[in-house]
Parts: C-alpha cells; structure tokens; sequence
C-alpha cells in the first residue's frame, strides 16, 4: 500500500475516514496471514502528524507486530523530513516497522544496504521520496549494477512519479525516467501517484503503483471514490495481484447545474437531487455548475449542509469551481492540493515571467527558487544564520542562472 | 609603396578581368588554393576576393615552350629560358566577393584598381565578421585549406526558423558538423531541437557525445527503447497515435484511410486496438480490414491473439508512454534539446516516430500563435537525416506529411527544419529554396551540386570546382542571413572537449537514503 496520508483531511470525518480505511486494510491483511506489508511512502500526512493520529496508527502497527507480520517502508515526500526527524524513524526504534533506506555512500556511489524479510528471504531496498521529486538526484548516483547483481527474489520501494509511467492528468508532474530504477527485480512497489496502475515496461517487471488508500483531495474523492492496496501472492515463481478495494464510506456525487438558477432557489435544487438518493452514511460531494443569478454568497451552504446531515450524511464538501456569478471572475484550478495548486499558478503564469539569460526552463526555476526560500529554520539553528544561509543559498542559486548580475534588469509583466 | 619594393606579403597582381572573373599573376615561389581568400586594398577599405580557377601564363609563344620541353625530353639540353620566373607564370581568378570599409561592408559595386597589388587575407580582415544576439557557431573560416581563427556565427532563430540544408557525400564530415551544432547550442536558450537519429550517434551513449555537455543534465533529454540508466524509454501509448500521423508516412489506400477515419470518428483513441480486434465491420470490406491490420502489425508490432491486444514490438503500449508525446513537446517548447534514438526501429516506423513529435511541436506552436502567445517561446528545429525519405519529390507526390508542412510552413511559427541529405536534387525545386541556410559539404556528383548552386541565396555559380574538391570538414555556407558565402572548416568535434575544460560536476547530495 501507499499515500495512506493519514492526518491528511482539514474535516474531522474526513480524517477519521482516512485512519479508518488504514485500520480495515490492516485487518484485512492480518486474517489473509501475509508474510509482510509494504507501504511505499506517506504513510502519515506530515513528518510530524498529532499525537492523536500517531497513536491511531501506533496501535494498528503493535497489532501486527504482535502478529509477527512485519511492515516495510520508506518515506514519502509528505512524511520525509530533511532534518531525519520523523514519526517513521520513532516507529522504527520502537520497532513497530522497519525502514528499508539505509545505504552507503562511495566515493562514486550509493550502495543501497536493504533489510532481508526473516521468514520469506526476500531483500528488500527502497528510497524515499522528497518534495520537489529531489529523490532523483540520488538514483544518478545509485550502483544499479550491486543491486541487480544481488542473488535472490528482490523488491525495491520508491515514492516517485515515474515518466513513462504517469497518468495523462499528471503529465506536467516532476518525473523521472525508469531507467533510474535497478533492473530485474521481482516486484517494484511505488507510491506517490494516487492512481492505482499495475505496468510492465522492458525488463521492469509488476511495476505497482496501488493509489492512495484513501482520496486525499476532493479531485481524488470525485475520481476514484475510494482507495486500496494489492494483496500480492508468490509462489513457485508465480505472482499475482490483487486489488483490495477499501469503502468505509460511499462517496455520492450530487452534479447540481444551477444554469440560469437565482440563488434563492439554490437550496430547493440541492433538496430535490439529494432526495433522489440514499445518504445515509455517506460523503457527499456537491458539484456546482452553470452561471447563478445572483451573488454566490447569497447561497445558504450552512442550511444546505444541515438539510443532508440531518438525512444522515456523515459529510458534505461542495465544488463551487465550475459555478459562473457576475461579480466573479473565473481562476481554473484542477485540483485543491497545496503543491498541485501552487505548480498550476506557476505554469499558468510562466509565459508572463521573463528571466533574462536563466539558464533553467522558468517552472522548474521557480519551483526551486520557492523551495530554496521556504526552507523551514533546523532545529538549534540561529535566527542569523538561517538568514544567512536562506541568503547565500539564494545568491548561489541566481549566480548559478546567470541572474545576479541582470536582477535591475529581471522584470515581471 | 615606393615604384620597384614588393611588400612581402603580396602574392600577386591585378593585370586583367572583369567583374565575372579578376585575372591576377601569382608571385613566384608563392602557393594560391582553389577556394582561398585573398585581399585587394584601396583607399581605407579593401576587397576581399576568392579564388575560383587558376591557369597557367607565359609571354613565351606556345610553339616555342613546345620545342623547349622537347628538347628537355627527347636530348640531353642545358636549354633554360631567359628570366624564366619573369616570362612563365600562374594566373588566379578571382571573384570579388565583398568591399570593406571601417564603418561596413558590402557587395562589391566597383574593380580594384589596375595592377593593385593581392594580399592573403588575416584574422584582422574579418574582425568586422560579429558575433551576433543568438549565435548560431558553424565553424571557423577557411581560405583554401588555411584555418583562419575567425568562428563564423549566423544569427540563430533566423537560420533555424527559415530552414537549413546540410549536403554532403558519404564520409564528408556531416554527423560530425551536426554534432558541433548542435553542441553549440546547448550553450543558448533561444532554441529547442529536436533530433530524429537514426545512427544513435549523437548522446554519445558509448563514447563523447552530447551527454557530455556541462548543460547536457538541464537541457539534453535522451529518449531510446534501451535507454541507459537516466535517460527516458520510447514508448508511447496507441491511444496518443492520431490517424493524421500516418499520413504520407505510411502508405495507405483511400479504402484504408476512410477505414480509420470510420473507427477513430467512433472510438476515438481506441480506434488502434478497435481496428486491430475486429472481426468485420458494416460498410468496410473484409480485405481492407485484413490488410490494415497487417500493416498495423508491421508498423506498432501489435496483433489480436485470442480477443485481446499482443504487443511484439516494446515501441507501443496500452498503458505506458501516455504523456510521452505531450513531455517531448514541452521540453522543446521549453528550449530544450531532445533525441530520439531511433537506430533500432524500422524505416517506416522512425519516421513515424518522427512525425508524430514534429506533429506534437507545429500544431502546439500553431496553437499558440493563434493565441498570440508564440513571440517569447524559443524557436524549435527538427533534425531529418536522410531528408529525401520524407521531402523527396516522389514521396510528396503519394501525399503531403507533416515535414513537407512544416518546410513550406513552419516559418510562420517558429518551426525549421534541418535537412540532412547526400542527395538534395530529390527534394522540390520549392523546398530547396525555402532552406534559407544551406551547408555544402564535399559533393562530387555534378548534378546534386547544380540544384545546391541554383538554389542557393547567394551566386554561388562559380563554386562548382570548389564544392567538388572540399575536403572532410570544409564546407561552404551560403545564407540569406549572410552576406557572402563563407568558406568554412568544421572543428572536429573531439576537439572541442579540449577547449571545454572548465567543466566541473556539482556533487550530487544523497537524499532520501540513511547513509551509514
């Protein structure tokens, strides 16, 4: 499994939801006895989730420890933390799960280390995934050839869009090319793209990406209504796959087309769509689309919200992105997540930004310009020196694109 | 000059000629090449002028120098003319080519003056040659054989957006000049290039090569179906394949061409497997059916076994490669410079390949010039070896394809092509003279040299003589963006890892690994 984001809903049910989907694919797993779990990055949401999520996952994971099924896992670019302060190293000394990521660097090259499944033989090695996709920089170094010369049945873990591999709707994601990853392993397990996909590309074999376990954005929700894991089964040289789809809570659509509709008459629609249906215990998700009359604040969400509570639905979340007012003028956002929001702005506005002489295409500069300036202070570190620091790195990095000289010049229009 | 005192550097004089042809006499004891660039001075200015024939002169009659070299051969003679360095001579013609004075240059409008004395050129002469906004290097200039140390730059975006032609015979130097060109710009951001290459020899996969770029981890993306370790698979998906990039590409009948349309019009991106898993269909005849998928099976390897789609060939998927086309486009779109190694693929099949990103790039720019949106984006060249496979004349009879659009076109929005050919008298008369920059390389065929000479932006009449005796890596660039044709030596491109010396690589930070 993978992207389980745990603590990664702003909604309490939502939340709650997602630690619920986690704590039935555990117990899935337990009665099907598997020999061990991986989780391919994200488990948690942050590298630092609330005590209460922490405790959540804490005491499914001593459930399987107790049953002796170990979890294997690396971070993802939500739970990674540069400082290697995370909730995933807790958990590992506690030894309620066992990081796969430890390796030795040459002077050339990474030799990746890996642990070895006591019951099953089989070796498995893995690298986390970093915000920004900066994981790719490690794999150029990788000794592939030690890898792929390890006797044995092998799995390797990764949290990174693959570009060959990704989804059309993720085409501008960052990537990296598969040729990045070891060949000839028997099993690639791979987080990061929420989409669950099963591929097989040249001498990369069971190439599985098993999606977020639970919608983590209301793009998600909408699309994919629910997540999943493989359940993964090998014997005699025989693997086979299958997706256990999780529901804990039916995701309805109600599509409302408000075409022409004055807002006074918004609540009636909504009334009328949701008593077509059957919501109890479920999440709804209202889709709003068409040009109201009328300001879009003038709706009643709050009375709207309360008329499908009260018929039992466990939450409502609404999208109002497709509705048209007068007095709004329209920003086209595909999804809701910070990193997807904030890349979308930067593509949408990278024809407006002249940077004379960069030597880096401006989306991938901006990006990194962002990163470099947004790096949060070390802990024990001087208010000082971070400043210097930010600095520095900042005045390297436009030295770097040949900007420093031309900043008088730089202008936005 | 005082009458009498020859400066040493002379090494002839003026003593005929018209504006076609200026006649010197070459001084005794000096060596002029065919191709060499020589130097009239008058006033503050000076002409430069290029050897294009050269003669023999005597003042002794012929019958006479007859009866001496007799003499010379049939007895034994101490027979010697009187001041024979005087009465036997070389003579040079010369062409004026360009009149340079401090503050420009121009075509020659007037003769060097009568018996004006004819210098070899130096470096300080062609210092007014400048190096432009968005270079574009191509070499250094070359008088005869002589190197002189003077790059030769034309302005980029011009000679890339109206098209060049590279023209050569086999063993000339041509993968070589496109391996300097195209290192060289990898240094500037004003292009994306897109190169089909069908010899997988310019990444440099086993030796130097593009890769080795300090820009190359920036700017270079190498796509390959066996791809070393960081660079991206060839792959695309069947439901990325268009039914217009087939065409003129692969050979199709009408029957076959409504086939498809009647599938894609239905079934839209999967009308591929459609065609390829059925068994009949209402208003297409069986044979057109069973012929188009043979052909599909040819062309993406792929075949019905038992209702559901075979893949033979790892080129097509029906799940991987689904944004391939779009992030080849967008790295050009983004000025970056991409390969497609097409060396394991099949005639047909590379150019499909071809086709479809040249496609991707033109319709993306046509799209936003309609938007106004195209004047900051770098202008994008596509590299077509063999360029008669998909400009010939006889293939753009069968029907027009997306590189004879994009060569009649692709000006308009900022697409060039470059044209890689042994044979350029296969191409349109009309193509030929869109390929605003042309580089001749060494040609001996007479005809492919007269539709290099007809079609070129400059008179170039005279050259013939000169094309023909080019060595490897000498060529001649004539352009509409230049104002003569220069006479140019290719540097090796070997050579050019030994000026590049500066280059050092960051150290990559290990993240993402507890290192012990």
């Amino acid at each position: 499994m993978a992207d389980l984001h745990l603590g990664g809903w702003r909604e309490d049910t939502l939340r709650e939801i997602g630690i619920k989907t986690f704590e039935k694919a555990i117990d899935i797993s337990i009665q099907e006895n598997v020999d061990f779990i991986l989780i391919s990055g994200d488990l948690f949401d942050s590298s630092n989730p609330t005590i209460d999520v922490m405790a959540k996952a804490a005491k499914k994971l001593y459930e399987l420890k107790v049953k002796e099924i170990p979890v294997y896992v690396i971070e993802g670019s939500h739970d990674f933390s540069p400082t290697g302060r995370t909730i995933l190293k807790v958990f590992h000394e506690a030894g309620l799960l066992k990081r796969v990521t430890s390796g030795e660097q040459t002077k050339e090259k990474l030799i990746l280390k890996g642990v070895v499944d006591e019951k099953t033989k089989i070796k498995l090695y893995g690298i986390s995934g970093i915000r920004g996709s900066l994981e790719k920089a490690t794999y150029t170094l990788l000794d592939r050839k030690d890898l792929e010369n390890q006797e044995g049945q092998k799995i390797f873990l990764f949290h990174s869009a693959i570009q060959e591999l990704k989804p059309d709707n993720l085409y501008q994601m960052e990537s990296m090319p598969i040729s990045l990853l070891p060949k000839g392993f028997f099993y690639y397990a791979g987080g990061h793209i929420h989409e669950k996909g099963e591929f097989e590309i040249g001498d990369y074999k069971n190439i599985v990406f098993p999606g977020a376990l639970f919608p983590n954005n209301i793009d998600e929700l909408l699309s994919f209504k629910m997540g999943g894991f493989y359940l993964v089964d090998y014997n005699n040289g025989i693997l086979n796959k299958k997706y256990i789809p999780i529901k804990v809570a039916p995701v309805i659509l109600l599509e409302i087309n408000l075409e022409g509709t004055h807002t006074i008459n918004v609540e009636e629609k909504v009334r009328q769509a949701a008593d077509k249906n059957v919501l109890k215990d479920s999440i709804v998700v209202l889709k709003f689309k068409g040009k109201i009359e009328g300001s879009l604040s003038d709706i009643n969400f709050k009375k709207i919200n309360l008329y499908l509570e009260n018929k039992g639905v466990l939450l409502v979340k609404r999208d109002t992105r497709e509705i048209k007012a007068k007095e709004f003028k329209e920003i086209k956002n595909s999804s809701l997540t910070k990193e997807k929001l904030e890349e979308d702005v930067i593509v949408r506005h990278k024809d407006q930004i002249k940077i004379k002489d960069c030597q880096t295409e401006t989306v991938s500069f901006v990006k990194t310009f962002m990163n470099i300036l947004s790096r949060e202070k070390k802990e024990g570190e001087k208010k000082d020196d971070y400043n210097k620091g930010i600095l520095s790195e900042s005045i390297e990095y436009l030295s770097k694109n040949n900007l420093l000289e031309d900043l008088d010049e730089t202008s936005l229009t | 000059m005082d009458v009498g005192v020859v400066k040493l550097d002379v090494v002839g004089k003026i003593v005929s000629g018209d504006f076609s042809g200026i006649i010197i006499r070459q001084k005794t004891g000096v060596d002029i090449e065919l191709g060499e660039l020589l130097v009239a001075r008058e006033g503050n200015g000076y002409f430069i002028l290029q050897v294009f024939d050269i003669s023999y002169g005597s003042q002794i009659p012929e019958r006479i120098r007859s009866l001496a070299a007799g003499l010379k051969l049939e007895e034994v003679s101490n027979l010697s003319f009187l001041d024979s360095e005087l009465s036997n001579f070389i003579l040079i013609i010369l062409k004026p080519i360009l009149f340079v004075t401090p503050n420009r240059y121009h075509l020659p409008k007037k003769l060097p003056k009568f018996f004006s004395a004819v210098e070899r050129i130096k470096e300080e002469d062609l210092k007014f040659l400048e190096k432009p906004n968005r270079p574009l290097y191509f070499g250094k200039i070359r008088s005869g054989s002589r190197v002189l140390d003077i790059d030769v730059f034309l302005r980029g975006d011009d000679v890339i957006t109206h098209h060049m032609l590279i023209s050569a015979s086999t063993g000339k130097g041509k993968s070589n000049l496109v391996k300097v060109l195209t290192y060289n710009l990898l240094n500037e951001t004003y292009a994306g290039l897109l190169v089909i290459d069908p010899h997988d020899e310019y990444y440099g996969r086993t030796k130097k090569g593009l890769k080795d770029h300090p820009n190359a981890r920036n700017k270079l993306i190498y796509y390959s179906t066996n791809p070393p370790p960081g660079a991206s698979t060839l792959i695309l998906d069947l439901k990325t394949i268009k039914p217009w990039h087939l065409t003129g590409i692969v050979s199709l009948t009408e029957a076959q061409i409504e086939c498809i349309y009647l599938f894609y019009n239905r079934d839209k991106e999967n009308w591929i497997e459609n065609i390829v898993l059925a068994e009949r269909e209402e208003g297409v005849s069986a044979v057109t059916l069973d012929v188009l998928k043979r052909k599909f099976n040819n062309v993406f390897g792929i075949s019905s076994e038992d209702g559901q789609i075979s893949f033979r060939s790892s080129l097509f998927s029906n799940n991987s490669g689904v944004t391939t086309i779009k992030n080849v486009v967008d790295n050009l779109e983004n000025g970056k410079t991409v390969i497609i190694d097409t060396s394991k693929l099949g005639g047909e099949v590379e150019l499909l390949i071809g086709g479809i990103f040249a496609e991707g790039i033109f319709s993306r720019y046509r799209d936003l010039s309609s938007k106004g949106h195209l004047q900051n984006k770098p202008c994008v060249s596509i590299i077509i070896e063999e360029a008669p496979r998909v400009l010939g004349k006889e293939v753009l009879d069968k029907g027009a394809n997306i590189f004879g659009t994009i060569a009649r076109e692709g000006r308009k929005f900022r697409v060039g092509i470059v044209a890689i050919t042994q044979l350029p008298s296969l191409i349109p008369k009309e193509i030929l003279a869109n390929m605003n920059t042309k580089i001749i390389m060494g040609t001996e065929m007479s005809n492919e040299r007269s539709a290099l000479i007809e079609s070129s932006p400059q008179d170039i009449s005279e050259e013939s003589r000169n094309i023909a005796s080019l060595d490897i890596g000498e060529a001649l660039l004539t352009s509409t963006f230049s104002k003569l044709a220069i006479p140019l030596k290719i540097p090796l491109f070997e050579d050019i890892f030994k000026d590049d010396i500066t280059f050092v690589k960051d150290r990559t930070t290990v993240r993402g690994v507890d290192l012990e």
